[in-house]
């Protein structure tokens, strides 16, 4: 599928602290306006290891693995991504007198409607992680559509209602030419395409497009705290986003094994010294946990990728202490932005 | 059957379940189509060609309306953008596992989107079912019938 230009994102998991604010600054520019875009997080926030969101996305399979594609598993928005609800803030925290005059159930913060069943949310394990303490561990990972290279979305659609724009390499789907098939949802490993049961058809991450096109960053990457995005076109080699893929090397694609080529990378987080009984030279979060997300091509081993995250952790912790000798470092310059324009180069 | 202003098409099968909703990721509805070719006598079964579009009447059993459509090719169907052409109207019912729908519009077209019903002519015409709910049929995924006969006497 050949473009002209291709956007890229990087995003640093090291700075990442999980706050959410990608999400909401994308939730109330795109996906607020009617009832059927409740339950949609374009860019979401999981909590690795965890069950993602939606739940359990990374087995539900794509196009590129499944042969019966009819067998590929639509999971319920109530289930699989999340009935949203309300608490009743009004009750709990604007009564006269405070909690004494209150019964027990009108001074507790209770979500309306209640989760039933096997109910489910995007952030439903967050924080929950692995090990045991001391060394228990978890880090955040935000995920937006990766707007692939090859985008199987656009290869499951019948009707050429998704397509990869020529300009930027953007993928999106055409709100006029959808029908709500959701075979794209089928196809997608990702399942970053979600249906609006609404509308009654599909919806997905536009990377701001219409920013994109004034040269503004995307909303998750321009609102985010830790300043973690690196967004530039695959071939501006004056960007940060093409220097930490292509040259520094240390961003790495998420589950390149599912032949997509996505274009969010990601640099894999380092993590505090295992305590047994002593700190020890292991690392917190084990290499082998990353190595299952993270990777560089699709027909890479899972020796491989542990080699290469190890080398990445080589390289960051080599910079970083040359920084703190009082050294320059480019790597760190590029990871430390002073502005959003250091950061967003599109 | 027709009154000289209004043609009706009556449907009836059989249909275990009413999958009746596109609520959730996982629901489908049922649906059934009828093709005629919207100028020319003959056309290509699947959608049509560029040169001789066809003339779609969709039902699903989740539409307030069905949908006139349009289409000149595989990949192509969409519902016509004049509101002069959606002027179909129907009925539908399930009970005790029997679908029972109903399809009307005026004989003459409501644009040039649409087919004319001329009484004394004859037209091709074709069917095609989805079936809803854990067959999640839609799109191509569907029953079709090769080109029918349809006399407006």
């Amino acid at each position: 599928m050949p473009v002209q230009k291709q956007v890229r994102m990087v995003a640093d998991l090291n700075k990442c602290l999980g706050c959410h604010t990608c999400t909401m600054a994308c939730k109330t520019m795109w996906t607020d306006r009617n009832k059927g875009q409740m339950h949609m997080y374009w860019n979401n926030v999981e909590t690795r290891p965890g069950k993602g969101y939606p739940k359990d996305w990374e087995t539900q399979g794509g196009w590129f693995n499944t042969k019966d594609k009819n067998s590929i598993l639509l999971a319920s928005i109530n289930e699989g991504y999340g009935t949203p609800w309300e608490y009743n803030y009004d009750q709990v925290l604007k009564t006269n007198g405070g909690d004494a005059s209150e019964s027990v159930s009108e001074s507790v913060l209770t979500p309306s409607p209640r989760p039933s069943g096997n109910a489910y949310a995007s952030n439903w394990d967050e924080d929950v992680g692995e090990g045991t303490f001391p060394n228990s561990y978890y880090f955040y990972l935000p995920r937006i559509c990766n707007h692939c290279s090859d985008p199987p979305c656009v290869d499951a659609c019948p009707r050429q209602a998704v397509y990869k724009r020529k300009e930027d390499g953007i993928v999106l789907v055409d709100q006029k030419r959808c029908r709500g098939y959701r075979y794209c949802i089928k196809g997608c490993p990702y399942k970053k395409i979600y249906y609006n049961p609404e509308e009654k058809i599909s919806q997905k991450c536009i990377f701001c497009y219409p920013r994109i096109e004034q040269h503004k960053g995307n909303l998750c990457a321009t609102q985010c705290v830790g300043r973690i995005h690196h967004v530039g076109f695959a071939d501006d080699t004056a960007s940060g986003a093409y220097k930490l893929v292509n040259i520094w090397k240390v961003a790495l694609r998420l589950h390149p094994e599912f032949k997509t080529e996505p274009n969010v990378f990601y640099i894999p987080p380092l993590s505090p010294p295992v305590y047994s009984p002593q700190l020890t030279e292991d690392q917190r979060i084990p290499v082998e946990v990353l190595a299952n997300l993270f990777g560089d091509t699709s027909d890479q081993t899972h020796d491989q990728r542990v080699e290469r995250i190890k080398e990445i952790f080589r390289i960051i912790r080599t910079e970083r202490e040359k920084v703190a000798k009082g050294e320059r470092s480019e790597l760190i310059d590029i990871l430390i932005p002073h502005s959003e324009a250091d950061r967003i180069k599109v | 059957m027709h009154n000289g202003n209004d043609i009706f098409f009556f449907y009836q099968w059989n249909a275990a379940t009413e999958n009746n909703s596109v609520a959730d990721y996982p629901i489908f509805a049922d649906a059934i189509a009828m093709e005629i070719p919207l100028f020319t006598e003959e056309s290509i079964l699947c959608m049509g060609a560029m040169d001789k579009p066809v003339n779609i009447i969709f039902w699903r059993a989740d539409l307030p309306v069905p949908e006139n459509i349009v289409a000149g090719g595989m990949g192509t169907p969409q519902i016509s953008p004049d509101e002069a052409s959606q002027n179909i109207r129907h009925y539908q019912k399930w009970k005790d596992g029997i679908w029972d729908v109903i399809i009307t519009r005026p004989m003459a077209a409501g644009s040039e989107n649409q087919v004319s019903f001329v009484r004394g002519k004859n037209y091709r015409i074709a069917f095609a079912y989805w079936k809803g709910g854990a067959y999640a049929e839609r799109g191509g995924h569907k029953i079709v019938s090769e080109w029918q006969y349809l006399s407006i006497r």
